[in-house]
Order: structure tokens, then C-alpha cells, then sequence
């Protein structure tokens, strides 16, 4: 609008581009105030785990420590009491990687190849295939508890790691065979038909050709996936004993305990431990979801 | 180099008959075009020819050997597609050896049918880069590329020329040509472009809903067209159908066309057959391409013969070499292809002669030649 009215005629310059300016201002104010907000949470919790204990009860939500300490950092990640063992948070973020490294690259792998033979290799009925995956990812996690238990017990999984990783890849099944195969929909077929003529077989094209066009959306699925299942309290709390439960659910139990002094700088230093893990996923292979995506972008 | 022979193909989805017992042989070095509007199975038919669909009955031979149960690698074929298809993760070198690196051709053997493809066809400077680095035509010479470096026994391009603009597509046109003419492989070509097919063609098949119209040269096609079809789709502008009568005028069979309020229009038939004189009487349907028509004027002597009338000119269309007049002849709008000095105008009435040697007659019912 502001452009609008001004390339009309005379008002060159000046008037011009102070309006601009104006403009500009209100909209990175607009942007800062709401950083602020959504970031403020967040720096209650940095600065509350770097306080004392008397620090947090005498000063203010807001107030910067009076004498910084990484204390509570180290007693979460070593020492803090989950239950009865006070080994810290450590053991447990372990047990979260061991789950989710393995979780994220199996339910990638095969939601790529579910996405490749549902869009390249239709058999009859495909699209009732997908339409049942779909329907798999609106089943609230509630309602798959006591059959899972029961599957796992079956399967002499129960309360193991291997258990928990089954548990995550059923579950997150439904969604990276949606991402896939939406993303497979958009390569030609012809590509197919081309390697087919050329000589590669179902895996040689699965590995050699769709793969590697694929980085945008394995990135976005990994994102997804490893957010999903990091996060994940439930199917931890269920699926999982002792020492061998997710650090979602040791985080629980540092929190939630109801011994002594609540010990706020700890509870902060432990929540923020567990989320990171998330952050620099984000942080890493954000960067890399936006330079797949103009890589794909030039079609070949 | 191979003949390949297509024995009472049938194609079917679901209910739905897409090929209808098709049956042709294409002989050794052979440029056949297959050509017809879109969905009139003309790229089926190549999918299965390539092995990529499988024919409901029929069977398709290379050479002598039936291939229809042989997997589309075994087949010795390479295929030119209408997106290119070229991989768009590998760079250009990757992308023309993928098929023998996958079939694990040694090295040394791989290179020296690189390079031969790459002089061919002057890609040598581009090997480096990814598709999404090459211009439309560039990605073309590539794709061709693929499919020559394996030396195949036939070429099947489907649509390869489409998605280049105008002039590159002429200019590819000419290479495709020079290439056949050159390697003197068997090609089978899709087009839905009757001028790509007419050019390139040593035979044409024009097809529509699953049958093949006619098989024939490019010129035959051209000047005799086997039914009504064929005549609307072969040629641009198309032939022109009017709507007409057999008659006999002084014993000789003459086509009569109405013109409004003027009377009949007689053009006397030079070839006319007993069998055409049979049929006096009947209605026809008179084919003939613009080019049949000539601006003779009225009143240079033989004006009132039968091949020569007067019409009003409803519209005209230089195009530089000719001169195009649109004129009402039978209740429909007839083409002329005028020489581009012509002296018409717009909304005047002006002189034609009509050369009837070369007029097809069809059966309006039926849409069949006579």
C-alpha cells in the first residue's frame, strides 16, 4: 500500500522511505516483544539452574544469579537421586540415545521403503494399505498400551531396550511411511521406468536413486521422529523398569520426588539436559533441511 | 539392429480395452513413428514394447525371439523419455554410464563408450555437471546419450521433443534424424506432433482408441489418408471435409457441393471408377488439403468449368510463404492455401480452382476412404 501511494508522483525520497523505516520498526518491535515472551520461560530455567539454593529463595524469578554455580548441572548429571540410586541423569540419558538412535533409523528406513513401494511398485489394494497406516497415526498412544504390553511380553521383550525400540518404530511407522510416500509421489515414475530399462532391481533404485533425492524429507522425518521419541514419557514408563527406563521418565522421578528440599536449580539443570537433546537436533539438521531443500529444488 | 515384430497385441485395464489387436512388424533399421491424439495407446503399446507393461495377449519379437516374458534389461532396447527421466542426484558422466556401471561393465570399457557417445553428440564439456546445471536441450543430448551408450538393437523415444520450445525442438528434430540416418538403428518414436511425424518417419501408424488407422509411408498418409481421421489429424492446417454428393453430369461422376443460395457446385471426378459410379447418389464426404486449392479468378477463360468457383472470403491468414483463405464450401468452413501474392480480401468474393486429382472421398457414415 505504502509503495502504492508514494510511486504515484512527487513525494520522492523522503517521506518514502521514512514510512518504510517505520514500518520496519513496528514489525521487528512486534517480533522482539514476542521473542521475549516465548524465550522468557527458558531463561527462568538457565538462570535458575545456575543459583544457589538461598539464591532462588531470597531473590527475585527474574534476577540474574548472585554468584553463578554449575553445581546443580553436575548433581543432575551425576548425582541426583532418581528413586533410591543417586547416580544422576547420566545412566538415563544413555538409555535415551540407546533407544532413539536405533528407533529414528529403522522407522526412517522403513518408512522410506513402505513410501517407495506404495508410489512406484503399486500392488492391488495399495491405496488401502496407506489409508490403514494412516488411520494408525490418529490411535492415541492410551489405547495401544495393554495390547503392546501383551505383544511384548509375547516376544520376551518386555522392559528391555529392544522392546521400547519395537514399540517406537510400530508407532512411528504410520507417519514416516506418510511423509515418504507424499514425498514419493512427486518423482516422476519415468526415473523408474529409466532404471529399470538401465538394469538396477527394486533395491539398486531404492538405494541408488530414490535415497539420495530424498535428504529434504529424511531430514524433516528424522526432526520428527527423534522429537517424537526423545519426548516420549508414556511408552517409557510403560515399556521400561529400574535402570533401564528413558530419561523422560528419570526426569519425572527427580522432579516429582517429595523427600526434603525441592531443589529448584536441580530441577531446572535436569529438564533443561533432557530437552537438549532435541534443540540440537533442530539446531544441526535445520540448517541442513533448508539447503536439501534447494538442492531439490532444481529438478533434474 | 534388429527387426521387431508386434503380434496381436491386446492391452486391457480392467474393463477398460486400451490396445485393440494390434499387429505390425517394423523392419531392420526401420524409423517408425507411432503418432495419435492423447490417450490412444500409443505409449502403452511402446511400454510394453520396452517390456515395462506386460500385454494382456500377443506377444512382441525382437528380431525372431519373443520377449514377453523377458525383463525390460534383457530386452537390448534403451529408451528417450518426454521428462528426460535423467537421475537427477548423478552428475552427467554417472547419468549415461548408471545402466553398464550397474551391469558391471569394466572400466576401461565403460569409458570408451562414454566418450564415443559424448562426441557424438558434443556433450564431452558437460560431463561433469548435474542435470539441474543443463539447459531443456542439453538434458535431451543427455538423455539420448544414455541410450546410445548401451548400443542397443532399437531405440523407443517416447514424446522426446515436447518439452522443448519451438526451435530447439526443430533443431533436435534434424539431429534425430541425422542420428538414425547415421547409426541406422530400428526406432519406434511416440509423437502426438503429426509434422515430428511426417519428418522423421520412414513409416507412420496413426492411431486412435487402441487401433491402428493406417500404417503407411509419410507421403502415402499424407495424400491418401484410409478414413476420415487420419485426414483431420495428418497435416496442418488439416484436410479440409466438406460435406458433399456423388452426381453424374454428362456421364462423367462428378462431386456435387452445395453453396449457399448459389445452387450446387459441381467438381468432376478425373479417376472416377465404376465402383464410384455405383454409388451416384450418395452422400460423401470430399477431402482435400488447402493446398488443392489454387485463386484462379472467374472469367480467364476455363472459369466456368467444374473445378473452378466463386466464394466469399470470410477471413485470411498470411503466414509469410503462403496465403491462407478461409471460405464457406458445403455449410462448412474450407481452408485454401493460397500463394502468398494472392489477391483476396476479406469479405469479398473471390476466384478457386480446385485441383480434384487430388481429392479423397470418404463415407460420412462410416468415416472410411472409397
Amino acid at each position: 500500500m505504502n509503495d502504492h501511494v508514494s510511486g504515484q508522483g512527487f513525494a520522492v525520497g523522503g517521506a518514502n522511505s521514512t514510512g518504510r523505516l517505520a514500518g520496519r520498526a513496528v514489525i521487528y518491535l512486534v517480533l522482539g516483544l514476542f521473542m521475549l515472551y516465548f524465550l522468557a520461560p527458558f531463561y527462568v530455567m538457565v538462570v535458575t539452574s545456575l543459583k544457589t539454593l538461598d539464591d532462588i529463595r531470597l531473590g527475585g524469578l527474574m534476577s540474574l544469579p548472585a554468584e553463578t554455580t554449575l553445581a546443580p548441572w553436575f548433581k543432575a548429571w551425576s548425582s541426583a537421586c532418581v528413586g533410591i540410586q543417586c547416580e544422576g541423569l547420566r545412566g538415563y540419558f544413555w538409555n535415551s540415545v540407546q533407544m532413539t538412535v536405533p528407533a529414528v533409523i529403522i522407522s526412517t528406513l522403513l518408512g522410506a521403503l513402505n513410501g517407495y513401494v506404495l508410489t512406484k511398485w503399486k500392488f492391488p489394494g495399495a491405496n488401502l494399505v496407506f489409508a490403514l497406516m494412516l488411520f494408525g497415526c490418529f490411535i492415541p498412544f492410551q489405547v495401544v498400551l495393554m495390547p503392546m504390553a501383551r505383544t511384548l511380553g509375547f516376544l520376551g521383550l518386555a522392559g528391555t531396550v529392544p522392546g521400547l525400540i519395537l514399540v517406537h518404530v510400530v508407532y512411528g511407522l504410520g507417519f514416516t511411511t506418510l511423509f515418504f510416500r507424499n514425498y514419493y509421489v512427486s518423482i516422476p515414475d519415468e526415473l523408474i521406468k529409466a532404471a529399470t530399462i538401465d538394469g538396477a532391481g527394486f533395491f539398486t533404485i531404492f538405494f541408488r536413486i530414490m535415497l539420495p533425492l530424498s535428504i529434504p524429507i529424511i531430514v524433516v522425518t528424522v526432526i520428527w521422529q527423534f522429537t517424537q521419541i526423545w519426548n516420549d514419557f508414556l511408552f517409557g514408563v510403560s515399556f521400561s523398569a529400574g535402570g533401564g527406563q528413558p530419561i523422560t521418565v528419570a526426569l519425572n522421578n527427580i522432579v516429582n520426588s517429595s523427600t526434603g528440599v525441592k531443589e529448584y536449580n536441580l530441577d531446572m539443570a535436569s529438564a533443561i539436559i533432557t530437552g537438549l537433546p532435541t534443540l540440537l537436533v533442530y539446531v544441526l539438521a535445520g540448517r541442513y533441511f533448508i539447503r536439501g531443500l534447494t538442492a531439490g529444488a532444481v529438478k533434474g | 539392429m534388429a527387426s521387431l515384430t508386434i503380434r496381436n497385441v491386446v492391452k486391457r485395464f480392467g474393463e477398460n480395452e486400451v490396445l485393440k489387436n494390434i499387429d505390425f512388424a517394423i523392419d531392420d533399421g526401420e524409423f517408425m513413428v507411432l503418432v495419435g491424439p492423447s490417450g490412444c495407446g500409443k505409449s502403452t503399446l511402446l511400454n510394453i514394447i520396452a517390456g515395462l507393461e506386460s500385454a494382456s495377449e500377443g506377444d512382441i519379437l525382437i528380431g525372431d525371439n519373443p520377449v514377453g516374458n523377458v525383463h525390460p534389461k534383457d530386452r537390448d532396447i534403451a529408451m528417450v523419455f518426454q521428462s528426460y527421466a535423467l537421475y537427477p542426484n548423478m552428475t552427467v558422466r554417472n547419468n549415461i554410464t548408471f545402466g553398464m556401471r550397474v551391469r558391471k561393465t569394466p572400466a576401461a570399457e565403460i569409458d570408451e563408450a562414454l566418450n564415443r557417445v559424448a562426441d557424438l553428440l558434443q556433450i564431452s564439456p558437460l560431463l561433469d555437471r548435474k542435470p539441474g546445471q543443463l539447459s531443456g536441450g542439453q538434458r535431451q543430448r543427455v538423455a539420448m546419450g544414455r541410450a546410445l551408450v548401451r548400443d542397443p538393437k532399437i531405440f523407443l523415444f517416447d514424446e522426446p521433443l515436447s518439452n522443448l520450445d519451438a526451435k530447439l525442438r526443430v533443431e533436435m528434430r534434424t539431429e534425430i534424424k541425422k542420428l538414425h540416418q547415421r547409426l541406422g538403428t530400428t526406432i519406434v518414436y511416440v509423437t502426438h506432433d503429426q509434422i515430428e511425424a511426417i519428418t522423421l518417419a520412414t513409416r507412420i501408424a496413426v492411431m486412435k482408441d487402441g487401433i491402428v488407422q493406417q500404417l503407411d509411408t509419410p507421403q502415402a498418409i499424407y495424400d491418401t489418408p484410409s478414413n476420415a481421421f487420419v485426414a483431420g489429424f495428418m497435416g496442418s492446417p488439416s484436410m479440409n471435409l466438406i460435406p458433399a454428393k456423388l452426381a453424374e453430369n454428362d456421364g462423367a461422376v462428378s462431386v456435387q457441393v452445395d453453396q449457399n443460395g448459389d445452387g450446387p457446385l459441381n467438381f468432376s471426378l478425373p479417376a472416377a471408377d465404376e465402383r464410384l459410379r455405383a454409388k451416384v447418389g450418395a452422400p460423401v464426404l470430399l477431402g482435400l488439403r488447402p493446398e488443392a486449392f489454387g485463386d484462379r479468378r472467374p472469367g480467364d477463360g476455363q472459369s466456368q468449368a467444374p473445378d473452378y468457383f466463386s466464394a466469399t472470403v470470410d477471413m485470411t491468414e498470411p503466414t509469410g510463404p503462403d496465403m491462407l483463405a478461409m471460405i464457406t464450401l458445403g455449410g462448412v468452413e474450407v481452408t485454401a492455401r493460397l500463394p502468398a501474392a494472392a489477391e483476396v480480401r476479406t469479405g469479398s468474393a473471390s476466384g478457386f480452382s480446385v485441383d480434384m486429382s487430388k481429392a479423397v472421398l470418404f463415407d460420412p457414415e462410416t468415416g472410411e476412404r472409397f
